[in-house]
């Protein structure tokens, strides 16, 4: 009955809410069911449900074997390098884009700053190849200069640093978009009183822009936690052209799911990898979550 | 804390809901409840005699799924041609749902984990994104018993022949048609035989793979720039041995020239042998000598290069003719160069019928045309005749590009439509003796189920990604590189792999 | 202004310059690497196969041609259809995706609704966890029968948690509390204060939602390429996703690339030209498009509603 009187008091609200709901109901929910495919062992002819229960059999492939220790320790190795880098790069493109005097050359300069996100990894990887390859661009100069060629297809400790550098250089502009944003929704009385108490642009920066950043960092770098375990497919099979020789540096674990699995296409194997690592995604947004909300709960997911 | 609970009560409830209403509403079950069992086909030879064709029935309906590598404009109008033949024939039209491959791969899996309604579609052997072993063991075919064909397909009992039957066989049911077309499998050398004039190339001695070295180290002297070999299909161990599931190997029996240092019947890694060391050492000599495209594992360039004239020899799996089909395509005369003998492969593609079909019988008598009779076949293949072809002799030659595919078999059986006049005229012939002509493989129809050691297999699987290929194309020192290989598969299970393999091999060989 | 101000204000002026100099060499120099790669691929779309097999990939080729394109052009008619298709649920997808989510977010942004935690949980949880495809198939063609409809093209975008949170987010940033606590003193009903007061304030972070629909339904091609079999209802994506598709299979499968098969299917193959002037074609609306949302990031936005 409280329920109901609840209803009733903010009716206006929920119907606001109401369309997201029912639209999440439909396409999130309902399909959920079908988790239990990763602890099946789906039998067409006896459907979703009544296939044969195999427990955790199917996640063991992805600790059962040496190579799979290894291929956990680079995703996590490279997630947390990309999350770090992801929250502090692009906030201070977007600040520096604000303070550029010229809002024309600002704006252009901006539009240019997305144009990578939008090329797929495929592209990508033919953009590198002629960059790294043996007669290409990287090769040519360093001839230029007297030095060797690099072999840079075989070379695995190279890419580490060739993926970091590409991936932030294609989500760097796209994802400082937010924080202009978010600056745009700074009062300019602020600035015009910080100024009036003799604060320095620097200072005005740091006590007036990042403070109230500080709010969209922290959820950003919460919700990339939930990935900590995923890892961008096409950057990591396309960008190095699936070369075997950089695989001890470039094998994450969707590279690993995808090769393990191509020759055995099972659906209930690649199901507990999605089951696995969104659920190590959730433990680890929980725990993040929690120590933010000690620390400030103003700022905290949930 | 409180709230937390209140959460995950509200997400459990949820999740119920979904559950509830899902099987309630029986949408996860199969739509159709034809599983693979006796009774099923009990009820059919009972109708037998009744069942076929009866006139006064409305006509039915088939959903066929395949794919194409292009798709012509004038899809719609043959397939409307076709149906008017098969409302006649077996009272039943067709649907033809044609995309390309990738997209087949991507799309049909879903199609029919879903259980979705469909008739038709096409599955190929063992590791393929619609796998015939792994549907027939899942339970999504539809299977087809003796009765069943024996009433509803007896053309294509008689048409098609039983060592591909036995192909066919999955636990000793079949489950699909086996497509036809060449059923040997040998590799050899492509070579740009005017290339070879123009240098003074005298191929006629090379009878192994190694033999071509002379030839490339003459060619790197006269024209450096010109690449030598392309390098894939290079270790094509399954031309020297038997291959069982992705690494193990295991000798034909009597086979004295290749693996002679391996025992007979007993399966064993490919790689660990001491022909594979050769083998890599003499990649890595080529590829060090500049034989090879400069990073062959990149390179992406063959068909370019070789109508360029930039490219002497590459390796292919042969199909009869196939060298003057590729030299029309490329401008210059190719020829080939056979390496191995002619091994029985049977086939790997098969038209399958769903479980979720509403009408299988159907389904077996329009396969049973496309074995057979061969107004489908060519209808199917080359279009409609006057429109899209006409006939020559016994051939056809075909008019414009509105309805033109290369390869008859993605339609069912390569015997049952007219050659293409680009072909010799006895073809056919060729290619039968070609099927004639092929040692027996005592494992045709073994198919090796890893579900016992799937989480080795899927370590060595990425293993093998890492090493196999820059080791077979030169890349890797094989000397520092193949000890790490070897190393890095026993880690990760190898030899209960082989156990396994061995085990279900010699469980097969027993019960034949 | 007295002079003494106006030489110290001069003296000011030139340590910013010295500032803004640096800044705009760096920015520049940041832009430039961006711009050369997607500038080789707009230069490899309009240059002849001849010039990519002798010179490679180059910002200066020996011979320009419109042949890529040409080759994208195939069949105009279902080009132009599926282009108006993609455009359609652009459009029409981002509309009621910023509605249905800008509402939502506004609802869990009030620390005053009494589910606020509930629900937020409720809509996060989809962030992370999903059934996969086979479910979703399921349950998209035979619960809700989109199959083959153009309402599952955009349908199941409109709602997507991240968006959502990053929208609270930025909504909890941006307005005050003591907005919504004053309007609703003056007796303004709970809808009108969204749409009238709330909306348009928070319109930068609308404008980036929006952006970010656009490009999401703009790229999408997996679900066409799953459920819609009517060629009348393809997106562009599918349509030009398929073209270049075979180049994975040919390129995964290095044994197939050289049998009869996979030499048939590499002759059908686009040239280099072509497949840079399909990522052209997929690239150039949404940056076109973007300046239209960029003049919703102005600068110091005022609040002036609330004084004192």
């Amino acid at each position: 009955m409280q329920f109901i009187k609840e209803i009733k008091k903010n009716w206006e609200l929920i119907l606001l809410a109401l369309p997201a709901i029912i639209l999440l109901i439909l396409f999130k929910y309902l399909p959920m069911a079908g988790i239990i495919i990763a602890f099946e062992d789906y039998q067409y002819s006896k459907g979703l449900f009544l296939s044969p229960w195999s427990g955790l059999k199917n996640f063991e492939f992805l600790f059962a074997t040496n190579i799979a220790w290894n291929i956990i320790k680079l995703t996590l190795g490279y997630n947390i390098v990309f999350i770090l880098l992801g929250v502090i790069l692009p906030v201070a493109l977007a600040i520096a884009f604000n303070e550029l005097k010229g809002t024309k050359t600002s704006k252009v300069f901006q539009t240019i700053s997305i144009m990578p996100h939008f090329l797929s990894w495929v592209i990508m990887s033919y953009v590198g190849l002629s960059l790294f390859n043996n007669n290409g661009f990287l090769n040519t100069i360093l001839n230029l200069f007297g030095a060797d060629s690099i072999d840079w297809y075989s070379k695995a400790n190279y890419w580490p640093w060739i993926l970091i550098l590409t991936h932030v250089w294609k989500t760097i502009g796209f994802n400082s978009i937010i924080y202009l944003a978010s600056i745009c929704g700074i009062p300019v009385e602020f600035y015009e009183a910080a100024k009036l108490d003799g604060a320095s642009r620097w200072q005005q920066i740091r006590y007036i822009m990042l403070p109230h950043l500080k709010l969209m960092m922290i959820i950003t770098t919460i919700m990339a936690l939930g990935r900590i375990f995923n890892s961008d497919f096409g950057l990591f099979y396309q960008m190095p052209m699936n070369q075997g020789q950089l695989y001890p540096v470039t094998q994450t674990i969707d590279v690993y799911v995808f090769n393990a699995l191509r020759s055995m296409r099972n659906i209930n194997m690649s199901a507990a990898a999605s089951v696995f690592q969104s659920v190590v995604g959730f433990i680890t947004i929980l725990i993040a979550n929690g120590i933010i909300r000690k620390i400030d709960s103003e700022s905290a997911l949930f | 804390m409180l709230k937390f609970k209140k959460l995950t009560l509200c997400v459990a409830a949820i999740c119920m809901m979904a559950l509830i209403f899902a099987s309630c509403s029986g949408i996860t079950a199969p739509t159709t409840g034809t599983t693979a069992d006796n009774t099923q086909s009990t009820t059919a030879s009972t109708n037998a005699t009744s069942a076929v064709n009866k006139p006064e029935e409305k006509p039915v309906k088939l959903t066929w799924y395949f794919y194409l590598d292009a798709l012509m404009p004038d899809q719609q109008l043959v397939n409307d041609k076709l149906n008017e033949y098969l409302l006649e024939k077996i009272n039943a039209t067709v649907e033809m749902n044609t995309m390309k491959l990738s997209d087949y791969e991507t799309k049909m899996p879903v199609i029919i984990s879903s259980g979705q309604n469909f008739d038709i579609c096409y599955a190929k052997a063992f590791n393929a994104a619609v796998s015939y072993q792994n549907e027939a063991a899942t339970g999504s075919l539809y299977e087809l018993t003796p009765e069943l064909l024996q009433t509803y397909a007896p053309e294509s009992l008689e048409v098609i022949p039983s060592r591909l039957w036995d192909m066919a066989k999955y636990n000793g049911k079949i489950y699909g048609f086996p497509m036809q077309k060449e059923e040997g499998q040998q590799i050899g050398y492509m070579v740009n035989a005017d290339m070879a004039k123009e240098y003074g190339l005298d191929y006629s001695n090379v009878k192994s793979w190694k033999d071509i070295e002379p030839l490339l180290e003459a060619l790197h002297q006269k024209a450096p720039d010109i690449i030598g070999l392309y390098p894939t299909q290079v270790w094509f161990a399954a031309s020297y041995a038997i291959e069982i599931g992705d690494i193990g190997l295991l000798k034909m029996p009597g086979d004295t020239t290749f693996f002679p240092s391996q025992q007979e019947g007993k399966v064993f890694n490919q790689y660990a042998t001491p022909e594979f060391k050769e083998f890599c050492e003499i990649m890595h000599s080529w590829y060090e000598k500049g034989y090879l495209p400069d990073n062959p594992l990149t390179y992406k360039n063959r068909s370019a290069d070789d109508k360029a004239g930039k490219l002497f020899a590459w390796k292919t799996a042969y199909s009869p003719n196939y060298e003057n089909t590729y030299s029309t395509t490329v401008g210059h005369t190719e020829d080939y160069i056979p390496l191995t003998p002619v091994r029985y492969k049977g086939t790997s593609n098969f038209q399958v019928i769903s479980a979720a079909s509403k009408n299988p019988t159907r389904a077996i008598q329009f396969l049973n045309l496309c074995q057979s009779d061969i107004t489908v076949g060519n209808l199917l293949r080359h279009g409609i005749e006057g429109t899209h072809y006409t006939k020559v002799g016994n051939q056809v030659h075909v008019e414009g590009n509105a309805y033109y595919y290369n390869f008859g078999w993605q339609f069912g059986c390569v015997f049952n439509q007219n050659w293409v006049d680009d072909y010799p005229e006895n073809i056919a012939e060729v290619y039968r003796e070609y099927n004639a002509a092929c040692e027996d493989n005592p494992l045709a129809g073994f198919a090796f189920n890893n579900n016992n050691v799937k989480n080795q297999a899927a370590a060595i699987n990425s293993v093998l990604a890492q090493y196999v290929n820059p080791l077979t194309m030169g890349v890797m020192d094989p000397d520092e590189s193949i000890p790490e290989f070897l190393d890095a598969l026993e880690k990760n299970g190898i030899n209960e792999l082989l156990a396994e393999e061995q085990r279900q091999v010699d469980e097969y060989l027993a019960n034949r | 202004m007295s002079k003494g101000n106006s030489i110290r204000n001069k003296n000011k002026i030139n340590r910013i310059k010295f500032h803004d100099i640096l800044l705009f060499v760096v920015l520049l120099g940041l832009t430039i690497t961006f711009i050369i790669p997607v500038a080789l691929i707009y230069v490899i779309s309009l240059s002849s196969n001849e010039s990519i097999r002798n010179l490679g990939y180059t910002l200066f080729p020996s011979e320009w041609s419109l042949d890529g394109y040409r080759y994208l052009m195939g069949t105009s008619e279902q080009l132009i259809n599926s282009a108006f298709i993609s455009v359609f649920i652009t459009v029409a997808g981002t509309i009621l995706s910023v509605i249905v989510m800008g509402m939502v977010a506004y609802v869990i942004y009030r620390k005053d609704f009494k589910y606020r935690v509930q629900l937020s949980f409720f809509i996060f949880f989809t962030m992370l966890f999903s059934g996969g495809m086979v479910p979703s198939y399921i349950i998209n063609t035979r619960l809700l029968h989109l199959n083959d409809t153009i309402l599952i093209l955009f349908l199941p975008f409109l709602c997507r948690a991240w968006h959502v949170i990053i929208l609270r987010t930025y909504y909890t940033q941006n307005i005050p509390d003591s907005l919504i606590e004053a309007a609703k003193i003056d007796g303004a009903r709970e809808l009108e204060l969204y749409f009238k007061i709330v909306f348009p304030i928070s319109l930068p972070g609308i404008a980036t939602i929006a952006l970010y629909s656009v490009v999401l339904l703009w790229n999408e091609w997996f679900t066409g390429l799953l459920y819609i079999n009517n060629s009348k209802l393809l997106p562009l994506q599918v349509l030009l996703n398929s073209i270049q598709s075979d180049l994975d299979v040919l390129s995964q499968n290095p044994e197939f690339a050289t049998s009869p098969d996979g030499i048939e299917m590499a002759m059908n193959l686009p040239a280099d030209s072509a497949r840079m002037a399909l990522a052209v074609v997929i690239m150039t609306p949404v940056l076109f498009a973007y300046p239209f949302f960029q003049r919703y990031f102005i600068k110091g936005l005022t609040i002036g509603s609330v004084k004192g």
